[in-house]
């Protein structure tokens, strides 16, 4: 944001009383001249820095002006700046259609009135000014959409407020800073000191009230608290926006407008990332809602059982992926501890409601005194007729734990591991998977020994595109083989060595170990 | 809205052949388009109804749950309709998680 400075001319003209006379009345215009005596001299100028205005002879000793100003005009860095013509000789109308063809702006024939030539000179000002600000707002308002369309995309409040302070900066060329309130991290700040060098911390507002719509102030700098970074000029313009009154503000700084355009693009671009981070806000509360309503749909505490050792972690899908119907349960019945672990096919709120019904209903049926192959089937039942079109799978499994003795029904689910002294062994019972009323096999029976572990688990532990599932069990059986003595660690120890965040799925893992 | 992935690559083509309808698959197929893999499938089942549906899986790449749900109601809607439903030659990963799930025998025979 530059100030409006002195207009430049450059005057070209090898007859120094005439450059003298044009210097002076340009001058008492208020104008900055600058003279070249010929055609190479005039380029070198123009080359050097940029001029408002070039007023050119066209009989210069060592090249034609018209040529000067069709290279003033084919060189994409001086294209944009007018040229005038004067000519010392009796030209027709000929000549000055050539001058004006070639590229000039005005055409001046001797003897040149001052006041002419000074009227010309503004008048080709006003016209390339407005062509200026025009251009500079269809910039303006391009680099507008283009931040828009990059907050717009952001994943996170982290790149939406990075976006936001570099998509300021590049709009109007000074360092920005974009601050708002986030649903993880509380009030943030993104600093752009250039476009390419954003960084972003915590933040404290300051207690003043902002207005519901937007609005734009003058302050100190310093009373705004930016990180360091910040140019330490004394003034900052802070443009706020705020969409309702129980919504937090986001506000804007930069440097002041240089005119009424900035300042309103200045406003445009605060209400854009302002109803951007509204939408942020509003996923990532939709997101903290269904997590929030999923985890209250799972077992709350885990029972106590005397003889065996239990740890379960549960990760929710990150929020740029939805919720899934990952689900478990572990309760005593009577003498029996029931073990359970599924996934409801689809991801969403709907996915998660799903599950909590398929739980309760499989603890009822437990509780009735079924087998687990009898509480599979009545659970297949019950989806068939109640939730039709739902699938979802399910190994569920009822354990002595005095004795080890384990009776499973598994239901498309994958394979348990037992783990007995560091050696892995898949338990596979194939069955379909629950939602298409299919005939089943027989439960399986086994034993889990002294100090053998059963790890269950759901599909986000061992599946990735690039690998197979076979092999994705593998690897996990490397890597499951050796059971930490603390059962809750060597949960986390699979989760971290197998997964990568952000989750994009949700991740279940039972270990049950009889001491 | 899931803006962190793109959409997966699938295609299919439908032949009515005088006795069953062929519908081949290609691609990959999860919860991104599991709608549009449903509306290819009805479709197809509806271009020959009573008709026999063979799915030519051999092109298909990587189907999660979501893409097993669509095949396993897409036999269901099959059945409806008088016909029977059958997926040929899926292997790899494809034949694997079929296997898992415990369907393969299911979806490949054609009852």
């Amino acid at each position: 944001m530059t100030a409006p400075t002195e207009t430049t001319i450059l005057v070209v003209d090898d007859r120094a009383p005439k450059r003298y006379l044009l210097k002076n009345w340009l001058t008492r215009a208020g104008f900055v001249v600058t003279e070249a005596e010929d055609g190479h001299e005039a380029l070198e100028k123009i080359q050097q820095r940029p001029f408002d205005m070039v007023v050119l002879d066209v009989k210069l000793p060592d090249m034609s002006g018209l040529d000067v100003c069709r290279r003033i005009k084919a060189d994409p860095g001086t294209a944009s700046t007018p040229v005038i013509h004067v000519s010392a000789h009796a030209v027709d109308a000929a000549d000055r259609t050539l001058g004006l063809v070639g590229g000039a702006d005005a055409y001046l024939v001797e003897p040149i009135d001052p006041h002419e030539l000074v009227a010309t000179v503004q008048a080709v000002l006003r016209y390339y000014q407005a062509r200026r600000k025009a251009e500079q707002l269809a910039d303006g308002l391009a680099r507008l959409a283009e931040t828009t369309l990059a907050v717009t995309m952001a994943r996170d409040f982290t790149e939406l407020l990075g976006q936001a302070a570099a998509g300021a900066a590049r709009l109007f060329g000074a360092a920005a800073a974009v601050a708002t309130e986030t649903l993880d991290t509380g009030w943030s700040v993104a600093l752009a000191s250039v476009p390419d060098d954003v960084t972003v911390i915590g933040w404290e507002p300051p207690d003043d009230d902002v207005p519901i719509g937007s609005r734009m102030i003058n302050d100190q700098a310093a009373r705004w608290r930016l990180p360091a970074g910040w140019p330490e000029s004394g003034d900052i313009t802070v443009t706020t926006a705020r969409l309702r009154a129980d919504r937090p503000p986001l506000y804007l700084f930069t440097s002041a407008p240089a005119d009424e355009d900035q300042a309103r693009l200045l406003t445009q671009l605060t209400q854009a990332l302002g109803a951007a981070a509204e939408a942020q806000r509003a996923q990532d509360q939709d997101h903290r809602i269904a997590v929030t309503l999923q985890r209250s749909l799972l077992p709350r505490h885990l029972p106590t059982v005397p003889g065996i050792d239990l740890a379960v972690r549960y990760e929710p899908a990150s929020p740029q992926a939805e919720i899934g119907g990952d689900f478990y349960e572990l309760s005593m019945l009577d003498d029996q501890l029931l073990i359970a672990i599924g996934d409801v096919v689809g991801h969403s709120l709907h996915a998660a409601t799903v599950m909590a019904e398929i739980r309760h209903a499989l603890r009822a049926y437990a509780i009735e005194g079924h087998s687990p192959g009898r509480i599979v089937t009545l659970i297949d039942e019950l989806m068939v007729r109640l939730l039709p079109g739902e699938m979802a799978t399910l190994c569920l499994l009822l354990l002595d734990p005095r004795t080890g003795r384990a009776r499973l029904a598994n239901a498309g689910h994958l394979p348990p591991l037992l783990i007995v002294d560091d050696q892995v062994s898949e338990i596979w019972h194939r069955a379909p998977l629950l939602g298409i009323n299919h005939p089943r096999t027989e439960d399986l029976e086994f034993v889990i020994p002294d100090g053998g572990t059963l790890l269950l688990y759901t599909d986000g532990l061992i599946e990735r595109r690039d690998i197979t599932i076979r092999d994705g069990i593998a690897d996990l059986s490397r890597v499951a083989g050796t059971v930490d003595a603390d059962l809750g660690l060597y949960c986390d120890r699979l989760l971290q060595q197998l997964t990568n965040p952000p989750h994009a799925d949700d991740v279940a893992v039972v270990a049950v170990r009889r001491l | 809205m899931n803006r962190a992935s793109n959409p997966p690559q699938a295609t299919h083509e439908v032949e009515v052949l005088a006795d069953r309808v062929r519908i081949t698959l290609a691609g990959e197929f999860d919860l991104a388009n599991e709608q549009a893999l449903t509306s290819w499938l009805v479709n197809a089942i509806q271009a020959g109804p009573g008709r026999a549906v063979e799915v030519d899986m051999q092109d298909v790449g990587f189907i999660d749950s979501s893409g097993i749900r669509v095949l396993l109601q897409a036999h269901a809607v099959a059945a409806q309709h008088g016909g029977s439903f059958r997926l040929t030659r899926a292997s790899g990963t494809v034949r694997e998680v079929l296997e898992i799930v415990a369907v393969y025998d299911y979806l490949t025979t054609g009852v």
